[in-house]
């Protein structure tokens, strides 16, 4: 290869080991984004609005793919490690620890304003305080590590029963079931400051656990499976605004059923344009020179891009083909070599394509600023952009 | 790497010879499109990605020439697909995401999200060739 000097394949050296696990944890992500952006500016003669596209098209890749991922890493909710947490600590039965899993997903469910009353120990030692907001109060002295235990059918309608101190809790299979805990809520702060740790620490370790712990919220019923349900819709309608998203047109249609019709709607009209595409492929696709069409397969390959899976286009027309002129734009492993073999043949390509009126503006800049400086990497890469966009 | 994928296809299609057949070549292309998208890394881990290469694969194999003896395995789906909770539209969203029928409603949502996403990024990458080709 080239000399390893240069800095932007440093990077790139170290982007193709951060790209497949980066995209299955969050953090990993903006620490990516982070190099990312980092690398761009190096590259001059990028224009720098190209460079924020990037960037911002690879937010909005990691929001909708990255939570997807980390969706479907950690079925129950993020909160597998919750226990593995608790166990450390062996604070189940203690006030400030109850205060963890409002589904706070990484404020993707934003956690639910807990009340903030006046502490677990002042109810517990004080049954007859009002505790009003119906929650079931955890007992004290269950200061087990593992939590095996299960509400039961107290507290069906959330009214005001209270539980003595005994413990009135009985065990249930956790295997697919979400976990329960009606817990005292504390200060609302002290909640959220916990999330956070839990979920620092529950990154470090995890232990495979696979129940959802599940905080009751005021007012509603505290039931096992009203719970389950509620997690489930939750599930659900966040999945739903995911999809909500992907799909235009779908911002001012509310209502599941009626977002469902156009879901399906969309993915039959993609499908027959897949379809209609392939068709219209087929007939011209004779008459293309297939030389052409080995050398951009060959030249796509042999620049080792990874990025291609990360930078992904959820614009409208014409990103796919310029986000595979960012991707080229600003990997640079092995161009050098391969521009040289490819170079003399592009010249009559790149005369047509400047002509050509054909793509968005950011490859118009390129195109100036590759007949500014000819004879430049970089210039050798904006004719390998040409040449693919020729094809 | 879809890009890559697919064009590699495409090479190998139009180099394997001018079959005058314009349906043949047809078929070939969407196979080629669909197995792109199931190849591509993001979405090689998804239930519907290799659902759908299960289908492709077996597509294929029934193809030539067995008109006769096209066996067709029956998949006995359990009851899971009529959950109450469901929306009435969620039977035909499990038949036009691959691999939708044995999946809860909720990991359903999610695979059609990202099959969205693929076959967005397909039409698109067809779109752009088509464009290239034909200026």
């Amino acid at each position: 290869m080239n000399s390893p000097v240069d800095p932007q394949c440093f990077l790139n050296l170290n982007w193709d080991g951060l790209i497949d696990p980066a995209l299955n944890s969050i953090g990993e992500i903006s620490s990516f984004h982070s190099l990312y952006t980092s690398n761009l500016p190096t590259n001059g003669n990028i224009p720098l609005t190209q460079a924020l596209i990037h960037t911002s098209c690879f937010d909005q890749v990691c929001n909708g793919s990255g939570f997807v991922e980390r969706t479907t890493r950690f079925p129950s909710f993020d909160c597998q490690n919750y226990n593995g947490f608790c166990d450390n600590i062996g604070l189940m039965g203690l006030p400030g620890s109850e205060s963890f899993l409002n589904l706070a997903d990484k404020g993707q469910i934003k956690p639910q304003p807990t009340v903030s009353d006046n502490g677990f120990g002042s109810t517990v030692s004080d049954p007859s305080a009002s505790v009003g907001t119906s929650k079931k109060r955890k007992s004290a002295p269950k200061g087990k590590g593992k939590d095996n235990s299960k509400e039961g059918d107290e507290g069906k309608n959330a009214t005001t029963k209270r539980c003595k101190a005994t413990d009135q809790t009985h065990l249930a299979d956790n295997n697919v079931k979400p976990k329960v805990e009606c817990a005292e809520t504390t200060k609302e702060d002290s909640d959220k400051k916990s999330d956070k740790k839990d979920d620092a620490k529950s990154k470090a370790a995890e232990p495979p656990k696979d129940y959802i712990h599940v905080r009751a919220r005021r007012g509603q019923a505290t039931d096992s499976h009203s719970l389950a349900e509620r997690v489930r819709r939750e599930k659900i309608s966040q999945r739903m605004k995911l999809l909500q998203d992907l799909v235009p047109g779908c911002n001012k249609v509310t209502g599941k059923a009626v977002m469902l019709d156009e879901i399906i709607n969309y993915v039959q009209s993609l499908q027959r344009q897949v379809e209609f595409l392939s068709m219209k492929l087929a007939t011209v696709n004779p008459q293309v020179d297939f030389k052409a069409i080995n050398l951009l397969a060959k030249d796509v390959h042999s620049d080792c891009n990874p990025m291609f899976d990360s930078v992904f286009p959820l614009e409208t027309s014409g990103a796919a083909f310029s986000f595979m002129n960012r991707s080229f734009g600003t990997s640079n492993t092995g161009m050098g070599t391969h521009m040289s073999k490819n170079h003399h043949s592009l010249n009559g390509i790149n005369d047509i394509v400047q002509q050509a009126n054909f793509w968005e503006t950011d490859l118009q800049t390129a195109v100036q600023v590759e007949t500014s400086s000819s004879q430049s990497f970089h210039a050798g890469q904006m004719q390998e952009l040409h040449m693919k966009d020729e094809l | 790497m879809q890009a890559l994928h697919f064009l590699q296809a495409l090479a190998r299609i139009a180099r394997a010879a001018p079959k005058p057949a314009h349906s043949a070549r047809t078929r070939q292309i969407r196979h080629a499109a669909y197995a792109s998208m199931a190849h591509s890394s993001r979405s090689s881990r998804r239930t519907w990605s290799r659902a759908l290469l299960h289908r492709l694969r077996q597509r294929q194999q029934q193809r030539p020439g067995r008109l006769l003896t096209v066996r067709r395995r029956v998949r006995i789906v359990t009851p899971i697909t009529s959950r109450p909770e469901e929306p009435a539209r969620a039977e035909t969203l499990r038949q036009l995401v691959p691999g939708g029928r044995g999946m809860e409603y909720c990991n359903l949502l999610e695979e059609t999200a990202d099959y969205v996403q693929c076959l967005r990024a397909q039409v698109q990458l067809m779109q752009t060739l088509l464009d290239a080709f034909s200026s």
